[in-house]
């Protein structure tokens, strides 16, 4: 029987999301001081306007639904979902004062790619856009990378147990240490290293590669929060390829699989728990898809005679699975080149890469190596099982961050999302093939949005058809939720219109 | 804070209210976008060689018949002036040939190894209106090709495009690579001649005052509503 939700519940909800729009209106103040310090005065009173838009939307919420109520499972799943279709909102708002956008629908979509760390743009003209929107373009991956619902409600939220039902929300399934407040600290701590480290390295890259110092770190900090983040946005329009450095890519690609690994493992690594580390599932699984992965790409250029040597070969080839893999998205050639110039098996081999997507309880999208992982180890129990004799029992572990038992239930769970992921890709295919555009293609964007990588082989662009851009921007929110969170606010709305008081 | 019961009445005019907020900031937000000045330069770029070709040939690598080059001749007859939309959908047409390409340099010159790396833009906003902010009109994304400027010719690009500058045009003539060696396989041009078709021209963006206002407005209100709810939070 479905119950309807009361006041109370929509209160606390409402207050909750309230706290989140809250915080993003305070994060799109950071690229408005820069673009106030560096005079770039129309950029800078448009992400005003939206800084303060969801400022003032926040307070009013905050004080007009003020609950004593403790926040539930049911209301973090809603409250979660509802914050990643607002976020995008409060961002799509400066975005599309900036008037680099055909319509609020085209904001709102480079919005929610930002958001959810996947990196497709319909924006217009951004070799010509100023630093200041550059870095709100760029802070968007890095807001949502870090899970926009967490960073703001455990930075506002005064203890961590009621906050503990949001992280799952946001598909992250794993914590690192058992309090989540302390978890949310070591991803910030984490995050905080690497952001040091790696914009000092990039930006070293760029100035090696002829960049002036000042537009090194301009380039470097933006690079970083799309590369960790594994985002996709860039400061110019052909992205890593801009840099023609060896050593940019080089960097770049050991912040993208950073990016892709989970906390957890960043835990083990901080601790500098390296076998355990290598022993885990994930890092397996990963290690062992991406060498599978590259291997098919690198075969398909070579028989295709797309490149001859072997540099060409990593550095265009091997980049861009890795870029896939990780769902980062940075590309080193242009989107038309995929088709003309890559043959059929090397994009194939692209798409396959981004529908895998990275490790679960990092910014990566798609279907996750846990999955996979465990999957594989459920297929391989079974085979054993049907050689052995009757009486014998077979069981699969697997090493996380103990040794674990494979059960059917988690192997029920991972194969429930394992298909979804794969009716998402498929729908949004064939969404593109009705617009008409070729299968192979419309998968490739379609996997792309849905697994929140971000490469793209042509389709997604401001003349792309409306409600394919919608179907693309639900994917990306579906795909960055992990389904679940997006269910559970189509239910309350079910239960709100049908439910028995 | 205690809540009256909602009515059905009360309900309906909620949601009134609600739709009636969000359709005055939407008709707002509209506003302010279609308000905004521009600056009233002309920033087309006059003496452009004539394209060679007016319709882009696309290609693919799978396809029984697409066009490639007879081996051994790296360089054959010129082929004018190209565009990156033609190059980039189908590049075997064009590996090894000489072309002349026009674009603005955009972003950065990548001075190194004696010579620099430039994103030529061939773009609309490059080529013919200048860029979206001068102008406000919307003509599509970016597109260009990447430039191996040697010795000397590195000098002519001084001012790359950005959110204040279009940049200077230069026309090149040199070969195409389609997978450059060099280049770790990426597209490039390696130029033998350059020459400065337009210098940058810096342009300037009237300052939007109706929205520095609205602005400041919604920051005063914020900032009041932040200092009572923190006076308010201290009482309590």
């Amino acid at each position: 029987m479905l119950i309807r939700p009361d006041r109370d519940d929509l209160r606390m909800i409402g207050f909750t999301t309230g706290r989140v729009v809250y915080g993003v209106g305070v994060v799109i103040l950071v690229p408005t001081l820069v673009a106030l310090a560096l005079r770039e005065w129309n950029d800078a009173t448009a992400m005003a306007i939206g800084a303060m838009l969801a400022i003032l939307l926040g307070q009013y919420t905050t004080v007009r639904l003020r609950s004593p109520q403790e926040l539930e499972w049911s209301h973090g799943m809603v409250t979660v979902a509802l914050s990643w279709l607002l976020a995008p909102l409060a961002f799509a708002v400066p975005l599309y004062l900036t008037g680099h956008f055909g319509s609020f629908v085209d904001a709102y979509f480079d919005a929610m790619s930002g958001l959810t760390t996947s990196g497709l743009s319909v924006m217009q003209d951004l070799d010509h856009i100023g630093v200041g929107v550059n870095l709100l373009r760029h802070i968007t991956h890095f807001a949502g990378g870090q899970g926009i619902v967490i960073v703001v409600l455990t930075v506002f939220a005064s203890g961590g147990g009621q906050i503990g039902t949001l992280y799952v929300g946001e598909g992250r399934d794993e914590r690192v240490v058992p309090n989540i407040i302390r978890t949310a600290r070591f991803i910030y701590l984490i995050a905080t290293a690497w952001l040091l480290a790696g914009t000092a390295a990039l930006t070293l890259a760029g100035v090696l590669a002829g960049l002036t110092p000042w537009r090194a770190l301009h380039h470097g900090i933006n690079i970083f929060m799309a590369a960790f983040d594994t985002g996709g946005f860039s400061p110019n329009s052909t992205s890593i390829a801009y840099y023609h450095s060896a050593t940019y890519e080089l960097v770049v690609t050991v912040l993208m699989i950073a990016g892709t690994l989970s906390f957890p493992v960043h835990y083990q690594l901080w601790r500098r728990q390296t076998r355990a580390t290598t022993q885990h599932l994930e890092t397996r699984t990963l290690a062992l898809t991406t060498g599978l992965i590259t291997l098919l790409a690198l075969v398909g250029l070579v028989t295709a005679g797309t490149y001859a040597d072997a540099t060409s070969l990593t550095r265009k080839g091997a980049f861009t699975i890795v870029s896939a893999h990780t769902g980062t998205g940075f590309t080193v050639v242009a989107p038309g080149i995929y088709v003309s110039d890559w043959g059929l098996f090397a994009p194939a081999a692209v798409v396959f890469a981004m529908a895998l997507g990275g490790m679960a309880g990092s910014t990566a999208g798609g279907i996750k190596a846990i999955r996979i992982g465990l999957a594989g180890k459920s297929v391989l129990r079974d085979i054993r099982k049907a050689i052995a004799p009757m009486s014998s029992l077979v069981i699969a572990s697997y090493r996380s961050r103990t040794r674990r038992v494979v059960r059917d239930e988690q192997v029920r769970a991972a194969i429930v999302i394992i298909v979804l992921f794969l009716l998402t890709y498929l729908g949004g295919a064939l969404v593109g093939v009705f617009y008409g555009y070729r299968f192979d293609q419309a998968l490739f964007e379609s996997t792309s949005a849905a697994a929140n990588v971000g490469l793209s082989i042509g389709i997604v662009g401001p003349v792309t058809p409306t409600p394919l851009k919608l179907t693309y921007i639900a994917q990306m929110y579906l795909g960055r939720l992990e389904f679940m969170a997006a269910f559970a606010l189509l239910g309350y709305g079910v239960a709100l219109v049908r439910g028995r008081v | 804070m205690s809540a009256r019961p909602a009515t059905p009445a009360r309900r309906v005019l909620q949601v009134l209210v609600v739709a009636s907020v969000v359709a005055a900031l939407g008709v707002g937000i509209e506003w302010l976008r279609e308000t905004t000045p521009r600056t009233a330069q002309d920033l087309s770029v006059p003496g452009l060689p004539v394209p060679t070709e007016t319709e882009v040939v696309t290609c693919e690598r799978t396809l029984p018949d697409r066009p490639t080059l007879p081996s051994g001749q790296p360089e054959l007859a010129p082929v004018g002036r190209v565009s990156s939309t033609e190059v980039i959908a189908c590049p075997d047409r064009f590996d090894g040939r000489v072309v002349q390409f026009a674009g603005e340099v955009i972003g950065d010159v990548l001075r190194r190894d004696g010579g620099a790396w430039v994103l030529l833009n061939d773009d609309a906003y490059a080529l013919e209106a200048g860029p979206l902010d001068a102008h406000g009109q919307l003509l599509g994304t970016n597109t260009g090709l990447s430039v191996w400027l040697d010795g000397d010719l590195a000098d002519l690009a001084t001012t790359p495009g950005n959110a204040r500058n279009r940049g200077d045009v230069l026309l090149v003539e040199g070969v195409l690579r389609r997978a450059d060696p060099e280049d770790g396989g990426g597209l490039t041009i390696r130029a033998v001649r350059a020459e400065v078709l337009v210098p940058a021209v810096e342009f300037s963006q009237p300052v939007h005052r109706v929205q520095a206002i609205v602005a400041a407005v919604m920051a005063l209100l914020a900032t009041a509503g932040v200092l009572a709810e923190r006076r308010r939070a201290a009482r309590e």
